[in-house]
């Protein structure tokens, strides 16, 4: 219980860290890695439906904090897609990378299809442009990010127990 | 079939998910004043830690590039600094000539260092002078602090000066206070001797040293050196004396010859 907790709060800390002191350089205005949006596809991807909403809901309500007039609906939109994203894990055939990053991509570029179309007023052509130019972007940065965790969690699953580190099984298959 | 299975907030990730879906519902439609004020809490909580360490670390960073521009300002206004004190040198050189030509009575021609000033190891020094300019064997040459040597040799403009750290060049000199006589050349050591003083003359340390034109090679009156030492040997007839000349050979340029001298 306590172990799961940490892992909640590390992850927090990540996705707050990131914003706190990285977005500025490595995602301006949205264009680059977008970390909150990973933590939730890859909580979804690794965790199932239930670890990726929550890790959808609570990213979310944290990254919805520095935008309180928008308070609740990153949260929404953010645990929707955590469990969207499990479920795909769990029905869909993910074995092939290709597949992970596409489903990385689309989960990037869905978000913000519907995350922004609020956030920027329902002004279609801000809207048109920040789906253009960031969300193009940040989609691929994103994903090819992603797919890069995804291998090494791979590859330490693989190699935990004879390192003695855990118990060794790879998580998108559990 | 699956639709009547789905139990939003009773168990498993569907529960998870509706409660999720639930708390943020809530707080987009709680007030304007409610949601500023949770998220007021949460970044000054969460937030606030990181942006103090970013503004400290931005502020870091201006501070290093602040640094680096004067570190390179401080560069360049000490190169500036040097090149103004090189002129001041030069200029207080210059007219410490200027002053020494106007003082003179005596013919000088003004001469360059061209080679390797002499030292305690060497001792000649090679000047140029300017084209056209008649040269003597044995003309004293001088320097604005004191006495140089004599040329011993010339090339078109080019000459060899025999320097006091020849032991070929000797020059008669004495005591400008106590008028004790004597000759002045290089024996040994970092200091030339003053040869040849009786053991009864007033010599002391801080004296100056000058030629006393017997023998017609130098003029009169020109400044060698400051008795540096006096020691007294009893069994010697003479003193021993050592003098540090005025002119410091390892940094020399500027020099003048002397032409209205000889027997």
């Amino acid at each position: 219980m306590i172990g799961r907790l940490l892992r909640w709060i590390l992850i927090i800390f990540t996705v707050v860290a990131y914003q706190g002191l990285l977005a500025e350089y490595l995602a301006p205005r949205g264009t680059g890695l977008r970390w909150d949006i990973l933590v939730v596809l890859l909580a979804g991807m690794i965790g199932g439906t239930a670890r990726g909403a929550l890790a959808g809901g609570i990213v979310g309500f944290f990254s919805d904090c520095l935008v309180p007039e928008y308070l609740g609906w990153g949260m929404m939109v953010k645990a929707t897609l955590g469990a969207l994203i499990g479920v795909s894990r769990e029905h869909l055939f993910t074995e092939r990378l290709v597949a992970r990053w596409a489903i990385l991509a689309l989960g990037v570029a869905a978000h913000d299809l519907v995350y922004l179309l609020p956030v920027s007023g329902f002004d279609l052509a801000r809207y048109g442009y920040t789906l253009g130019v960031s969300t193009t972007i940040s989609t691929v940065v994103t994903s090819t990010a992603g797919m890069g965790f995804l291998i090494l969690w791979q590859l330490v699953s693989r190699t935990a127990p004879s390192l003695g580190l855990g118990r060794g099984r790879d998580g998108l298959h559990a | 079939m699956s639709l009547l299975r789905f139990r939003p907030f009773t168990a498993g990730p569907s529960a998870v998910y509706g409660w999720t879906l639930v708390v943020a519902f809530l707080l987009l439609v709680s007030g304007t004043t409610m949601r500023r004020s949770v998220a007021s809490l949460v970044v000054e909580a969460a937030y606030g830690p990181f942006y103090s360490l970013h503004s400290r670390i931005k502020k870091l960073v201006s501070v290093y590039h602040e640094n680096q521009q004067l570190l390179a300002r401080v560069i360049e206004l000490s190169a500036r600094n040097a090149r103004l004190a090189e002129t001041g040198r030069q200029n207080a050189r210059l007219r410490g000539m200027l002053e020494f030509k106007t003082k003179s009575e005596l013919t000088v021609i003004p001469a360059e260092v061209v080679g390797s000033p002499t030292g305690p190891l060497g001792g000649t020094v090679w000047i140029s002078v300017q084209p056209g300019k008649l040269l003597h064997t044995g003309s004293p040459v001088v320097a604005p602090e004191g006495l140089v040597g004599n040329v011993s040799g010339y090339a078109g403009s080019l000459a060899v000066v025999r320097s006091l750290w020849d032991r070929e060049c000797r020059v008669a000199a004495l005591d400008r206070r106590s008028r004790a006589a004597g000759i002045i050349e290089w024996v040994a050591g970092p200091h030339l001797a003053f040869m040849y003083v009786p053991v009864d003359a007033d010599v002391a340390v801080g004296d100056t040293i000058i030629s006393s034109g017997w023998g017609e090679r130098f003029p009169e009156g020109l400044r060698i050196g400051e008795v540096h030492t006096v020691a007294f040997d009893s069994t010697s007839f003479f003193l021993d004396v050592e003098v540090k000349p005025f002119v410091r050979f390892e940094t020399l340029e500027d020099v003048f010859v002397i032409q209205n001298v000889g027997p």
